[in-house]
């Protein structure tokens, strides 16, 4: 067991030097044995990919150690010679000779054909799906977008599943860091999708309790951020909103708040006749009850939640049954089933 | 290989000004043209690459000045790139092209270049969207880690936009445009054999919009075909009969694919043609009515054409009983009618024709025989205006279901009456010789009673010899029309497979009919047909004596 950790901690760091600028002393020799490296590791990944207790050594030993570069998680293992290869062939760095011999050892031709423990067959793969994707991309509409966002909600939860055995900080750290580098918008969307994936989850995951762990990280931290929590709700649109409020009672409870606190924030306008805001950022009348008919139309519950709320703030301002007195009063005869 | 420098040279040139011409292939023409070639370019990797392997990096740019252009120009064009198999193709060739020890710095900066074209060929996906980079480059995720599943959810959302515009309908609400499912269509051409895009071609053959004109590019639906030919990939049958239904050259080219399959091979085997027939979905997509229509149709040209070669008769009629099966599985509820299938014949021949001889129990056989007999030969020989006059046709459909040829020369054989009936004698004669008038026909059940009755009388009295067999079968020469050469051997070898008395004979009887290579395959075909079909008497001792002999005789041509 030892030597074979010992084993890994190498090829990662191996991995990790391997986009940097130590890679110009590197010689034939050099590459060959880091691709023997990960061919040995390749055939670890097939045969202990099943048997629990070696894959959660491994794996508690990797988070222990890792960096930023390395390996990362156990199935890592089985594309260790891929990823090495892609860093070599972009590092401008890599010493003449090793770079000459590079191509060959990726690609002996069609003797490797078949054979799936070295990287050609895979890597040729890689080639093939991502001109798919610059083909499917390029057709434009909606479909790149909503695809984009699924695969960015399932790499969040694979990442955060990966940490729930190290300690919930690095799940707070790693949102913090993922919403400092933005672009932010991107960011909330997908957590609302990875928010209402979760709730709508495939047959297979259905019985996976871990799945459930990531989403309190991510409603913890969203909860706990009023910034972010103040974006979410405000720039997401309205029916997605109310899909993942739908869905998690906290948030739901998280955003009604947020709404009726923007909308004391109005006030009424004589002359116009319309409820107006105080300051530029202010969310406008309209968008409001967009947001508030769209929880209603999304669940019963819901609805029910936002009328009772409607009502009682409406009860304290002295239950005005007359246009223009009371937000609250007007906001009811807005929404269906308010009046 | 004299003539291979000059046809290579001429064809760099063609591709060379070709891709030039597809320069990123972003227009929907310079696309169209790209998915027309992309079959030949993959060749023409392929020999390149055949011709780089052998050379060093110098003789290979001594020879093709211009070899870095046509690479890095192939590589530019995603179309190329996602086809088949020639992003590998085309990789292995700029490995040919490393210089392995280089002396100058032209010839280093080469290989930086080969470098940077092998990133770039596997880094293939580089779109505009800043999110895509800055998200995955957060969580330490590379293009390995989430190239498949971005394909296969975008492959989902495009199913699901497909299937939302086809439970859509007529409303007005969300429908695919029919430009954007030609486009649609157009890219999945070099697709169509990555197993991540399975779902999307199978949403886009299933797809039925309301347009009256097609509304994909038959560069796709041929993509299909050709991959689905080659066993590249593996569909539904519904995909498979949706696409045939939508492009009729598709169901013509598979046809004609099963054609060459079963008829190619030198050693044909009814039980290889069975998996052969069945494997290529024809007879589960024939139980739709137009299909089978326009496979029946292939099938009597083929027969026309070949005057009857028992290898298609064979064939005719295993795919017969395959489809009579896949209609029995498939149509509890919804049911068309024979004369749908079997427009030119009386619906009650083809429904007598379509029960199965097997099911019939043996000592009750003679009857329905009769009974067809005289069906086909009220529509082959009367005149009258109800009936269907052409013999052709009546044959045609009576060769779809063989099964009853052998019932009829197996009760010919073992019956036990003094008298052959006569319609079992005109049941035979007009099998092997359709295209005799009535008068012909006469004459030959004549001798073929005659005949029959020579052969019984022979096999009754006492030791039974090779010689005195196939003196008798032979005609005398007084006989102005001798019966049919193959319904004679077939009546032989019948009688020697299914009789004790000619299990003693049969090596050496068979030995002598052997004589020419036409003779002897139809003696092969005879001994396939009897492993194949395996409900005659003595059963084992008679498969066990036919499969040895088939062997031997196998050996032989």
């Amino acid at each position: 067991m030892e030597p074979l950790v010992q084993y890994t901690e190498r090829f990662s760091e191996l991995l990790a030097v391997s986009c940097g600028t130590l890679v110009s002393t590197w010689d034939a020799a050099t590459v060959r044995r880091a691709l023997q490296w990960a061919r040995y590791l390749f055939h670890v990944y097939r045969r202990f990919a099943s048997r629990g207790r070696v894959r959660e050594a491994l794996e508690r030993r990797l988070h222990v150690r890792r960096g930023p570069l390395g390996l990362r998680s156990f199935a890592a293992l089985e594309s260790g010679d891929v990823r090495l290869a892609l860093r070599l062939l972009r590092n401008r760095a890599l010493a003449p000779a090793a770079a000459r011999a590079l191509p060959g050892l990726l690609f002996p031709g069609p003797a490797a054909d078949n054979v799936d423990d070295v990287p050609q067959s895979r890597l040729v793969l890689l080639a093939r799906r991502g001109s798919a994707l610059h083909l499917l991309f390029r057709l434009g509409g909606d479909a790149p977008k909503g695809a984009l966002l699924r695969t960015h909600a399932e790499l969040l939860y694979a990442r955060l599943q990966e940490l729930g055995g190290a300690d919930s900080t690095a799940a707070r750290k790693l949102l913090d860091t993922l919403w400092e580098h933005g672009p932010r918008e991107h960011v909330l969307s997908v957590m609302a999708e990875a928010l209402l994936r979760e709730a709508d989850p495939e047959p297979a995951q259905a019985a996976d309790s871990a799945g459930a762990d990531e989403t309190q990280k991510l409603l913890h931290w969203l909860l706990e951020s009023t910034e972010v929590l103040a974006a979410f709700c405000r720039h997401l649109p309205a029916k997605r909103l109310a899909s993942v409020a739908g869905c998690h009672h906290a948030l739901s409870r998280a955003y009604l708040d947020l709404l009726t606190a923007w909308a004391t924030r109005l006030h009424y306008d004589l002359q116009k006749g319309a409820w107006v805001p105080t300051q530029l950022e202010d969310m406008p009348w309209e968008e409001l009850c967009l947001r508030l008919q769209s929880l209603c139309q999304a669940q019963p519950f819901l609805q029910e939640e936002v009328l009772v709320t409607l009502r009682s703030c409406k009860a304290l301002d002295g239950d005005f049954e007359v246009p223009g007195m009371s937000i609250w009063t007007d906001l009811l005869l807005a929404l269906p089933g308010g009046a | 290989m004299a003539q291979e420098p000059a046809d290579l040279a001429s064809d760099y040139q063609f591709w060379l000004q070709k891709l030039s011409a597809w320069e990123q292939a972003s227009s929907k023409e310079t696309q169209r043209d790209t998915c027309l070639h992309l079959s030949r370019f993959q060749e023409f990797l392929r020999q390149m690459y055949e011709l780089l392997k052998e050379m060093d990096s110098d003789a290979i740019l001594e020879r093709f000045p211009s070899i870095g252009q046509l690479l890095a120009k192939t590589c530019w064009n995603p179309l190329i790139l996602a086809y088949d198999e020639s992003q590998k193709i085309v990789i292995w060739c700029l490995c040919c092209l490393m210089n392995k020890a280089p002396r100058t710095s032209a010839e280093s900066g080469r290989n930086s270049w080969i470098q940077g074209l092998l990133s770039h060929v596997l880094s293939a996906f580089r779109f505009d969207m800043k999110e895509v980079c800055l998200f995955t480059k957060s969580l330490g995720y590379e293009s390995i880690d989430y190239y498949p599943s971005l394909l296969k959810n975008m492959v989902l959302s495009l199913v699901s936009e497909l299937r939302g515009s086809h439970l859509n309908g007529l409303n007005t609400q969300s429908r695919m445009a029919p430009e954007r499912m030609m486009s649609l269509s157009q890219v999945c051409v070099p697709l169509v054999t990555l197993p991540d895009i399975e779902p999307l071609v199978e949403a886009l053959l299933t797809y039925h919009g309301h347009e009256p004109q097609e509304v994909l590019s038959a560069e796709f639906f041929e993509a299909v075909t050709e991959a689905f030919l080659s066993e590249k990939v593996v569909l539904p049958t519904s995909s498979v009969v949706s696409l045939w239904f939508r492009h009729l050259p598709s169901l013509e080219k598979a046809t004609l694919h099963l054609f060459e399959k079963l008829f190619s091979s030198k050693r044909n085997c009814l039980r290889r043609m069975e998996c052969c027939i069945k494997e290529s979905l024809l007879p589960q997509a024939a139980c739709q009515p137009a299909i089978f229509r326009i496979v029946d149709e292939m099938f009597r040209f083929v027969l026309l054409e070949t005057d009857g070669a028992p290898a298609v008769l064979a064939a005719l009629q295993i795919f017969t009983s395959c489809l009579v099966e896949a209609l029995r599985k498939e149509n509890k509820q919804l049911k068309f009618a024979l004369k749908t299938y079997f427009p030119y014949s009386a619906p009650c021949l083809t429904a007598a024709l379509s029960q199965q001889p097997e099911a019939i129990p043996q000592g009750h056989r003679l009857q329905p025989l009769l009974h067809i007999s005289q069906l086909l030969r009220e529509a082959v020989e009367d005149c009258t205006d109800g009936s269907h006059r052409n013999p052709f046709e009546s044959w045609f459909l009576f060769v779809h279901f063989g099964g009853w040829v052998d019932l009829a020369v197996e009760e010919l054989l073992l019956r036990e009456e003094a008298e052959p009936p006569a319609g079992l004698l005109w049941l035979l004669v007009f099998y092997y010789s359709p295209q005799d008038r009535s008068q012909q026909r006469e004459q030959s059940m004549v001798e073929l009673k005659v005949l029959v009755n020579r052969l019984l009388k022979l096999l009754r009295s006492g030791p039974l010899s090779a010689m005195d067999l196939l003196e008798a079968a032979e005609s005398p020469r007084e006989d102005p029309r001798p019966v049919c050469g193959q319904l004679v051997r077939r009546l032989l070898l019948s009688l020697l497979f299914w009789t004790p008395e000619g299990h003693a004979i049969v090596w050496e009887a068979v030995t002598h009919m052997a004589h020419t290579d036409a003779v002897t395959h139809e003696i092969v075909g005879f001994l396939d047909q009897t492993l194949y079909r395996s409900h005659h008497l003595c059963v084992e001792a008679s498969r066990k004596l036919a499969r040895e002999l088939l062997k031997d005789l196998q050996a032989q041509v």
